[in-house]
């Protein structure tokens, strides 16, 4: 269980998040939704311990970040918002390379499974010549190399089409239900939110989102 | 460790020839450098005041040999004379024979045979005086007349106006400080004459190859902020070890990689330009490796751009080089300051020293980077 208690950050004056508490379970999807700049990315750095808070107190499965940090490190598996690749590696290599430096290995078949569940099925061919949305889809398969309990996904689906991204999601959604992962993930795809999040947390004082979604019957926590 | 090997192999193997170029220039560069210089060179030689005082055979004999080496152009006067042109620098330096040179070689006495004068304007003083040096050495046909050269120096502020007898009031000051004469490059140039060549080089050959050594492993360096400033860092961030340890780690196997082509290099340099190279050489410049992988990655922390990284490189390296004495011997200003070679870890390794201050520094340094802790949580 993903617990966060009293969190808060700011840059310089700016206050991003202010006390922000929730819980989540796990086999739980969870959307983050709110305008650009609402701070959901800052959020997703903060679960997946790439910056630090300012205030609050955060654990996984009872692993306090501040004292067992390895230990929630290894059961995160963070997407990043900018593709984070070797663009002069082809998707092999990609997956190889962090495979090695991963917490968990895998065959070179597992590793390629992978990434036909995220139905990028180019293995040989350099990422710098792959189109925007396949690159992503090797994004999301790179941070699944070591069986993440959580996933935090930051716009995971931007630019991939339609018929992939319906696949990536109930992938992800298959995941939580059936091997009890925790998903949280960012969206400006309002279709994609409602089908796949059991619940929606929304930050930023702007009604626009939680009016939206209550109307089509989600369930919205303001944060 | 092993995957940490295996992954910085996949990034090698995508630019191995660069790679390759970028170690192996600091002796190509070095080669064609002193090789080109030296042929400019032919053309203009040294003049160097010749003083025998001694008319023996084999004083004789010893301004032949000097006389043969073609860096130098050897003009015979009285003292007097060659002082005088060497205060108007018309002679770079001036050696004197001295009475009794032969008899003092025969009874391998240790008083000093030869007296060598300087200017603070010498520029192939060094290399004039180790082959004099080695020429009497031959002579004296023992290893135990090791010291037989007694340097003078003598100092001119830039007005030129010292008389002769304040240069030689000054000399004999000196002598009664100094004692016998050392040389102060156990890198420079070795060649030795019994050998046959009679071919010196006025460029420290050790000293030009640290030049390029130091400016490509500041180059070969730019990984560091390839990797911390690019968009994998995140993923870096979140890797079995932390994402320091990742750096550390990469860190320890460049440092393997150089000592390596270091040894590759050394062994040209022995090959090609007959340097003899001593175990405890070898240990100065694994000390220099060391010393100059530290400084290159604490360095390249202080970037966000390989563009700024190399432009601040050049000026970096071109200073640690001069005043390092690198390039051009630089006694004339470090009898002055003598604590501003110690600045550059340049002047330890050409000293044949394998800790420096800087080594020490750059260590403790490189500990508090490691661990202070990362700024998120870690
Ligand atoms: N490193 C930083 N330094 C200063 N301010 C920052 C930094 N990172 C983010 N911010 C600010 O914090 C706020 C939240 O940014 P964040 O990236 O979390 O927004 P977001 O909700 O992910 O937006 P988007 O939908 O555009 O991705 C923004 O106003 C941004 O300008
Ligand atoms: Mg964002």
């Amino acid at each position: 269980m993903l617990k966060v208690e009293a969190l808060s950050k700011h840059y310089g004056s700016k206050k991003v998040l202010s006390d922000v508490s929730f819980q989540i379970n796990p086999g739980e999807v969870v959307g983050l939704v709110g305008e650009n700049g609402a701070g959901k990315s800052t959020l997703l750095n903060i679960l997946a311990t790439l910056i630090s808070p300012d205030k609050g107190n955060l654990s996984f499965d009872d692993h306090s970040y501040d004292s067992d940090l390895q230990k929630v490190r290894k059961k995160i598996g963070y997407i990043p918002q900018d593709i984070a690749v070797w663009e002069d590696f082809t998707v092999e290599e990609n997956m190889v390379f962090f495979e090695q430096l991963s917490w968990k290995k895998k065959s070179k078949a597992e590793l390629r499974q992978l990434c036909q569940n995220m139905k990028l099925e180019q293995w040989k061919e350099k990422t710098q010549s792959l189109s925007g949305g396949m690159k992503r889809k090797l994004n999301i398969a790179i941070s699944l190399i070591h069986d993440p309990d959580i996933l935090l996904l930051d716009e995971p689906t931007v630019g991939i089409d339609l018929k992939s991204r319906k696949e990536i999601g109930s992938y992800l959604h298959g995941l939580a239900k059936h091997e009890g992962k925790t998903v949280i993930y960012t969206s400006h795809d309002m279709e994609e939110i409602l089908s796949f999040c059991d619940r929606v947390y929304c930050i930023g004082e702007d009604p626009f989102y939680k009016e939206l979604l209550e109307e089509n019957g989600k369930l919205v926590q303001v944060l | 460790m092993k995957s940490i090997l295996m992954t910085r192999w996949m990034h090698w193997r995508k630019q191995w020839l660069s790679l390759i170029v970028w170690l192996l220039l600091p002796i190509l560069a070095t080669a064609v450098f002193i090789t080109v210089a030296d042929q400019w060179q032919e053309d203009t030689k040294i003049p160097i005041g010749l003083v025998v005082e001694d008319d023996s055979t084999m004083a004789e004999a010893l301004v032949q040999s000097i006389g043969s080496t073609s860096l130098l152009q050897i003009e015979r006067m009285d003292k007097n004379q060659a002082l005088v042109k060497l205060e108007q620098h018309e002679l770079d330096s001036v050696f004197v024979i001295e009475d009794g040179y032969q008899d003092n070689i025969k009874e391998n006495n240790r008083n000093e045979v030869i007296t060598a004068y300087s200017s603070d304007m010498s520029i192939a003083y060094m290399p004039a005086k180790e082959t004099v040096a080695s020429y009497v050495q031959q002579d004296a046909g023992s290893s135990k007349a090791a010291l037989t050269i007694k340097e003078m120096v003598a100092e001119y502020d830039t007005e030129m106006t010292w008389t002769w007898e304040e240069i030689v009031e000054t000399s004999n000051q000196i002598r009664k400080e100094q004692s016998l004469l050392h040389s102060s490059f156990s890198f420079y140039n070795q060649k030795n004459p019994i050998e046959g060549t009679k071919e010196i080089s006025l460029w420290n050959i050790w000293g030009v190859w640290s030049l390029f050594a130091f400016f490509t492993t500041f180059f070969i360096f730019d990984w560091v902020i390839k990797e911390k400033q690019s968009r994998i860092k995140v993923r870096l961030s979140l890797l079995r070890f932390s994402f320091k340890a990742y750096l550390l780690k990469n860190w320890c196997i460049y440092l393997a990689l150089f000592i390596l082509f270091d040894l590759i290099n050394a062994s040209v340099l022995v090959v090609y330009f007959d340097q003899p190279v001593e175990g405890s050489q070898m240990l100065a410049m694994i000390g220099f490796r060391l010393t100059m992988c530290m400084a290159a990655f604490l360095f390249a922390q202080c970037f966000k751009t390989s563009f700024y990284y190399y432009i601040a490189v050049i000026p970096v390296t071109l200073f640690m080089a001069i005043i390092g004495g690198a390039l051009i011997p630089i006694d004339g200003l470090s009898k002055d300051w003598s604590w501003i070679t110690y600045l550059s870890p340049i002047q330890a390794f050409l000293e044949g020293n394998m800790v420096s201050g800087w080594m020490i520094v750059l260590l403790i340094i490189f500990f508090i980077w490691y661990w202070r802790k990362e700024k998120a949580y870690a």
